[in-house]
């Protein structure tokens, strides 16, 4: 995760926190309060279930949503999938490098929080539309660049969802894509840096590893994000109709 | 002699097998019945191995269940029985798991021969415990570790190898059961099918003008073939109802019973309508019909709330069994470790431990299904990090991309990276390690990575044979290599590669 906020990004980057346990929501608050002191954060709402987190979003409009993945209420399961589905107005289009449009609305982004590391939970969410998927164990200070790089339309793997990411792509199968675009499989540089988050590098240690800019790792992740979202690859439908996503 | 139906029916009934034969074959030569009734019950008894095999994969399922809970007292192990080197353990504490040090290695024996008994193989686990090279690590390498780990790993590698073995005697029943199944289902099949043949021929013979007593003949075979295909499905669907919740209305069933109602129908009215004209046979056969539709609307509402009932009550049962099997884990796992952090609650490390180790184990349980195959790599990889989580008190996070099953040169791998992860676990200096395997097509790979302050491996003394002999070496020996990388203040890094080909591989 990069520890400075790419310039793009206008700062404060607004906040809302959605989990339905309060102590969980006042640790966020107290872990990112540091950045909300030097002016990066600004924390906008609160919410604890399906509903109030629709509502809250669509309100406050924030940058980055910080959201559990299991929420009470709502229909479908888990509950932070139709937080995204039912906010996906908000999220805009993806463009391969996560940048709005030129003149369009501010987008909402999400990064799912959670304690599960189910690889159903993973996919459906992430195929939902968020923007990165960390787990609660994270430090402050790593939620904080995590926070910052998706605002800035990044995207944030964790070691463990980049170990999902070649799981589901085959590449422990030998499978490589031979052209970038190609949805199904990932090209050989996207596999070196899943690889390399996986191992558990930081993305400024993959860029000094692979002599390429920190810049040029998280146009790598997007791509591999993008292709999380869009694939039809039988891994991921599978899992994704098992849990009736599709 | 045949099938060994009159051996199984001698058994039943507590006769000598020479009297049960004699009586078969004496009913077969008068008219015929002893042949059919031997073949009857050839086709509809389920065979000893089927039954055993019903039996053993229920035990061994009942094993595998309780073999996890063992996890209580292996904890408490674990904790109590090695001195934590910071804190020196809380003295009231030691006499008070000592006897659990003793247990521990007295129960685990008894499961493991128990189990390989069912599984009847050596299982891997054993000679990863007896390679001498593990042994004699702990006393040469890693000085700084506590005497009393080594009892409790050892402890802790014999309930896997019996849980293993225990997983592996249970899926290797059941299919053995499900295989019985289908073999006495297919039996059935061919039984009905003979009949009919035979139905058929005596139909021929009667119409090309041979003398049979097609009368009785005839409708005998058709009700038995009836018979034999609707019991066996009967059979079966006994059987799946408690094992699938969907119950055993699949189609297939349906029609195998519907044509077994067919035939004993049609085979009972032939038989009491012997030698009548084929006109009333066929007004006969409507009016049976027309009977049949009307028990059937009359029962239709009571049958139905019967098999609602029926569903509701095996729901509930399955809900009974699974709220008492979550209630018997939580119990042997979550408030056993809550009871102990209160004790402890003064001793910071030992709580975050205990949590950590609580945590994990919890996690395996709710997310881990499908992953925790004991002859597989991954599952021995996060065996192998929360052992060394629970030694170090290190946060190990451990990522798997790929699986294979453990041969004999993966588990050379897997002790160089338990040595390499137990290293990188006491240098860590309170930060994660992380550990990620990735079994590719023609290899495996994995590394191990930690934050500590990194080392400088010229540095290290000849005598201190951790790094040299059992990681580096190690590799080697089984035509992998192993690469150390490690920088000031920015960690350390192992990378172990183990290629199939077995040849040594050349560094880039």
């Amino acid at each position: 995760m990069s520890q400075e906020a790419t310039p793009a990004v206008k700062l404060p980057v607004r906040v809302v926190i959605v989990d339905d346990h309060r102590v969980f929501r006042s640790g966020v608050r107290a872990e990112l309060a540091p950045a909300v002191a030097d002016g990066r954060l600004d924390i906008v709402g609160e919410a604890g279930d399906v509903e109030e987190a629709i509502a809250v979003v669509a309100q406050a409009r924030p940058d980055v949503v910080l959201l559990d993945v299991h929420l009470p209420g709502g229909t479908m399961r888990p509950g932070g999938r139709e937080v995204l589905s039912r906010s996906a107005s908000l999220i805009g289009p993806t463009s391969p490098n996560g940048q709005p449009a030129e003149g369009a609305e501010p987008v909402t982004r999400f990064l799912a929080l959670s304690v599960s590391d189910a690889a159903e939970d993973v996919i459906a969410v992430i195929r939902a539309g968020a923007r990165g998927y960390v787990t609660k164990s994270i430090t402050g200070t790593e939620l904080i660049a995590a926070v910052l790089t998706v605002a800035s339309g990044d995207a944030v793997f964790s070691p463990r969802l980049a170990g999902f990411v070649l799981d589901a792509f085959g590449t422990g199968a030998g499978e490589v894509a031979a052209v970038d675009d190609e949805l199904d499989r990932l090209s050989a540089r996207e596999r070196e840096v899943m690889r390399l988050i996986a191992r558990g590098y930081a993305y400024k240690e993959v860029a000094k590893e692979l002599f390429i800019s920190v810049k040029t790792v998280e146009t790598h992740v997007s791509a591999v994000l993008r292709k999380l979202q869009l694939s039809s690859r039988h891994e991921l439908t599978r899992w994704a109709a098992d849990r009736r996503l599709l | 002699m045949l099938a060994g139906v009159a051996a199984g029916v001698a058994v039943h009934l507590g006769l000598p097998v020479r009297a049960v034969r004699f009586i078969f074959i004496v009913a077969t030569f008068m008219g015929g019945p002893g042949a059919v009734l031997y073949a009857w019950l050839w086709a509809l008894v389920p065979d000893e191995s089927s039954a055993a095999a019903a039996e053993a994969a229920e035990q061994a399922l009942r094993q595998s269940s309780y073999t996890p809970y063992t996890g209580g007292p292996i904890l408490g192990t674990q904790i109590g029985g090695r001195p934590f080197p910071a804190s020196g353990a809380v003295p009231a504490a030691a006499p008070a798991s000592a006897p659990e040090v003793g247990t521990a290695p007295v129960t685990q024996p008894e499961a493991a021969p128990d189990a390989s008994k069912i599984s009847e193989e050596p299982t891997s686990e054993t000679m990863d415990v007896g390679e001498p090279e593990t042994l004699s690590a702990p006393a040469s390498v890693a000085a700084n570790v506590e005497p009393g780990a080594q009892p409790t790993s050892s402890a802790t590698d014999a309930a896997q190898a019996a849980r293993a073995a225990a997983v592996a005697a249970a899926v290797e029943q059941v299919e053995q059961e499900e295989r019985s199944t289908r073999r006495t289902r297919l039996r059935a099949d061919l039984f009905a099918g003979l009949c009919l043949l035979a139905a058929a021929a005596v139909l021929v013979a009667s119409w090309s003008g041979w003398d049979v007593q097609a009368g009785l003949v005839l409708p005998m075979l058709i009700v038995a073939s009836g018979a034999v295909i609707a019991y066996a499905q009967f059979d079966e669907a006994d059987r799946s109802r408690w094992f699938s919740p969907t119950g055993f209305t699949t189609r297939a069933a349906t029609l195998r019973l519907l044509l077994g109602v067919v035939l004993v129908v049609l085979g009972i009215v032939l038989m009491v309508l012997q030698n009548t004209d084929p006109l009333l046979l066929g007004q006969t056969l409507l009016a049976t019909f027309a009977v049949l539709v009307g028990v059937a609307v009359v029962f239709a509402p009571w049958g139905v709330r019967f098999w609602r009932a029926l569903d509701s009550e095996r729901a509930g049962r399955v809900r009974e069994a699974e709220r008492a099997d979550i209630a018997a884990h939580l119990h042997d796992s979550v408030l056993q470790t809550l009871a102990l952090i209160q004790r402890r609650s003064s001793d910071g490390a030992e709580v975050n431990r205990l949590a950590r180790a609580q945590e994990r184990d919890l996690r395996g349980w709710l997310y881990g299904g499908a992953d925790n195959d004991p002859t597989m790599i991954s599952a021995r990889v996060q065996a192998l990090a929360a052992e060394a989580e629970d030694v170090h008190g290190a946060v190990i996070e451990v990522v798997t991309v790929g699986d294979r099953p453990v041969d004999e040169r993966a588990i050379s791998l897997l002790s160089a990276l338990r040595e390499a992860v137990a290293n990188a676990a006491r240098h860590a200096g309170g930060e994660s390690v992380r550990v990620y395997v990735e079994c590719m097509p023609d290899g495996i790979e994995a590394f191990v990575r930690d934050r500590g302050p990194g080392f400088d491996l010229a540095a290290v003394p000849e005598d201190r044979l951790g790094v040299r002999e059992s990681i580096i070496g190690r590799m080697e020996r089984h035509g992998g290599s192993a690469r150390i990388r490690s920088e000031a203040g920015e960690g350390t890094e192992v990378r172990l590669l183990l290629p199939d080909d077995g040849a040594p591989e050349e560094e880039k």
